[in-house]
């Protein structure tokens, strides 16, 4: 490292409540934890974590030790990785095209993920051999692949779409992949479904963090690591797209070159947890605006306090869609709405700051 | 410092924005450019700023082929107010004045006191120290502006382009803005819209389909068969009885 760097980087200071951040995201994990059907007690929660994760042998009932380790807590640590990325999903996008209803799907993101899993759901592809979860995976970039593509012909075309400015020509392009690969899902469970497949399908596509385990957040939790470290490197270049593309770019910023990494950065992280959860709506349009009002359009605060919210959230939301009806889990989707949509309400009647 | 352009030319959808234009902006001076709506006056800000890539010909920044430099070298050289640059965000005009520091900031270094100074001073030399802590959207159209013209300067650009900055100001604003522009000691190239404001510029270049038909001193480029030939009016130059500054008045041709 050369001495200017090195000097760059001394400069670099972390406000000293950062630890804060950490220790609400651990509060969240063990809270989504310890409520459920069957209440358990916190320190039985630590002592299965260290158990497990530092080798210490507390005697820990069998049973709850299981829920506890492969289900709740895989669970939760899920929902979180899910819940920052997808917050962060929509923030990026929200500031990159300044679109305020720009959210993680619209890329056809969500669409090419259901398509995807009902082709190996319902229609049979791979015989087997590929899961649910890869189907989505491919469905999701196939569809990202292909709206890009289209979003790229249409500025360099000369037909209606000549001339547009790149973000006007994502998000129309978005709308045609997301309504071709929607149509593509509602064709193929016309043709071959059954009603009980149609409505598993369906719970799928509302979010679903039932059948989730540890193999899960192995890929969740690099995903949302990356899209936090991702977003916090190009905090600047975020800012500068306050007043628009041509004004971030006189100020410095290759706006062709942040646009390509950070759309393709957060259409990857959101394939990634459609691919494990189904499409969650709601996060990734509103916890990014919420976190606005609340700590300013600054990237520099604005990154951090997305993830953590985004990831409690999510968290809660799971352990309400667990508790609410008794013997039922309720689609996670439904309940990112229903405690979303009021706590928005008031958040845009109350809140604020500049 | 030198910034030159050098048989530059621009096309869009097959339509010829900008051609061959041949121009060296000398240092320390304040360049106009005029001309009729969609004569090119903003394409050539521009590609002189390097936001566009020229379709054919060169920018050269202090030697240097433009196309060649990281963009954000660039914007340590040049600063650029463009028009109708607007913002949904709900930020200060501090904050906004300090997004002109982006091109010295890099992902691992931290705003320092010094950013804070030069913020502070950019402020203060468009007199907007009283409102730096107001939101963008309470400001007027002139306030903005001014705002505007701060964050240019916070990039402390030894070169800043305005495209018609004074555009549906009020008149007030209008003086203001040009004599803010005036007073800074570095190179300025400016479109305007009005040319008895264009008048106060060291020299004006005249742009009319895309070309540049006209570079000189103001007196000698807004003469009357050029602003007939251009801009399709009748002109007379006349004197200030009090000051004796030059004043054109205008009649439509017949």
């Amino acid at each position: 490292m050369s001495a200017v760097t090195a000097l760059r980087l001394r400069r670099y200071r972390v406000p000293g409540w950062w630890w804060t951040a950490p220790a609400v995201l651990l509060v969240a994990l063990l809270a989504g934890a310890a409520i459920g059907e069957t209440a358990i007690a916190p320190d039985t929660i630590l002592k299965v974590i260290a158990n497990r994760l530092l080798g210490a042998d507390y005697a820990v009932d069998r049973i709850e030790g299981g829920i506890i380790w492969s289900y709740r807590l895989s669970r939760a640590v899920v929902a979180a990785c899910c819940g920052a990325g997808l917050a962060l999903s929509g923030m990026v996008l929200q500031a990159l095209l300044r679109n305020p209803l720009a959210d993680p799907y619209l890329m056809g993101i969500s669409a090419g993920a259901s398509t995807g899993a009902v082709l190996v759901a319902v229609a049979g592809l791979g015989g087997g051999v590929i899961s649910l979860s890869a189907g989505a995976m491919m469905g999701a970039i196939a569809a990202f692949a292909l709206v890009v593509a289209l979003a790229r012909a249409a500025v360099s075309g000369a037909g209606g779409g000549a001339g547009l400015p790149a973000a006007g020509a994502i998000i129309l392009a978005g709308i045609a992949g997301s309504s071709l690969f929607n149509a593509l899902t509602a064709f193929i469970i016309a043709r071959s479904a059954s009603a009980e497949q149609a409505r598993g399908i369906m719970f799928w596509l509302m979010g679903n963090l039932s059948g989730v385990r540890w193999g899960d957040a192995g890929l969740a939790l690099p995903a949302a690591l990356a899209a936090v470290a991702i977003c916090l490197w190009n905090r600047r270049a975020l800012d500068a797209f306050a007043f628009g593309a041509d004004s971030a770019a006189s100020m410095g910023i290759n706006v062709r070159r942040v646009q390509g990494v950070l759309i393709a950065a957060v259409a990857l992280v959101t394939a990634v947890m459609v691919s494990r959860v189904g499409a969650i709506g709601f996060v990734g349009l509103v916890v990014p605006h919420a976190m606005r009002f609340i700590v300013g359009s600054g990237h520099t605060r604005l990154v951090p306090a997305t993830a953590l919210a985004g990831a409690v959230f999510m968290i809660a939301a799971d352990v309400v869609s667990r508790i609410l009806v008794a013997g039922q889990v309720l689609p996670i989707g439904v309940i990112t709405a229903l405690i979303g949509a009021p706590a928005f309400a008031l958040v845009l009647i109350r809140g604020g700051r500049v | 410092m030198s910034l030159r352009a050098e048989n530059l030319g621009f096309q869009m959808a097959r339509r010829a924005l900008l051609e061959a234009v041949d121009l060296e902006v000398m240092p320390a001076e304040t360049l106009g450019l005029v001309g009729p709506n969609g004569s090119g006056k903003s394409t050539l800000l521009r590609l002189l700023a390097g936001l566009w890539r020229p379709t054919y010909g060169r920018v050269w920044l202090d030697g240097r082929d433009m196309r060649g430099m990281p963009r954000r070298e660039i914007a340590r050289t040049i600063a650029m107010v463009a028009q109708q640059a607007d913002t949904g965000e709900r930020i200060s005009v501090r904050q906004a004045v300090a997004l002109g520091r982006t091109p010295f900031l890099g992902p691992l270094q931290d705003w320092s006191a010094q950013d804070d100074a030069i913020v502070a001073d950019a402020l203060a030399r468009v007199g907007m120290t009283a409102l730096a802590e107001r939101s963008w959207h309470s400001l007027s159209g002139g306030e903005r502006q001014r705002a505007h013209i701060a964050r240019a300067l916070a990039q402390q650009p030894r070169i800043l382009l305005l495209d018609e900055p004074t555009n549906h100001l009020d008149i007030r604003h209008q003086l203001r803005i040009l004599q803010l522009v005036r007073e800074l000691p570095i190179t300025v190239v400016i479109a305007l819209h009005d040319l008895n404001q264009a008048l106060s510029c060291d020299r004006l270049a005249v742009i009319d389909g895309g070309r540049l038909i006209a570079l000189d001193t103001p007196e000698k480029v807004l003469s009357v068969e050029q602003l007939r030939d251009t801009f399709g009016v009748h002109a007379r130059l006349l004197r200030d009885p009090q000051g004796g500054e030059p004043v054109l008045h205008f009649r439509q041709l017949r």
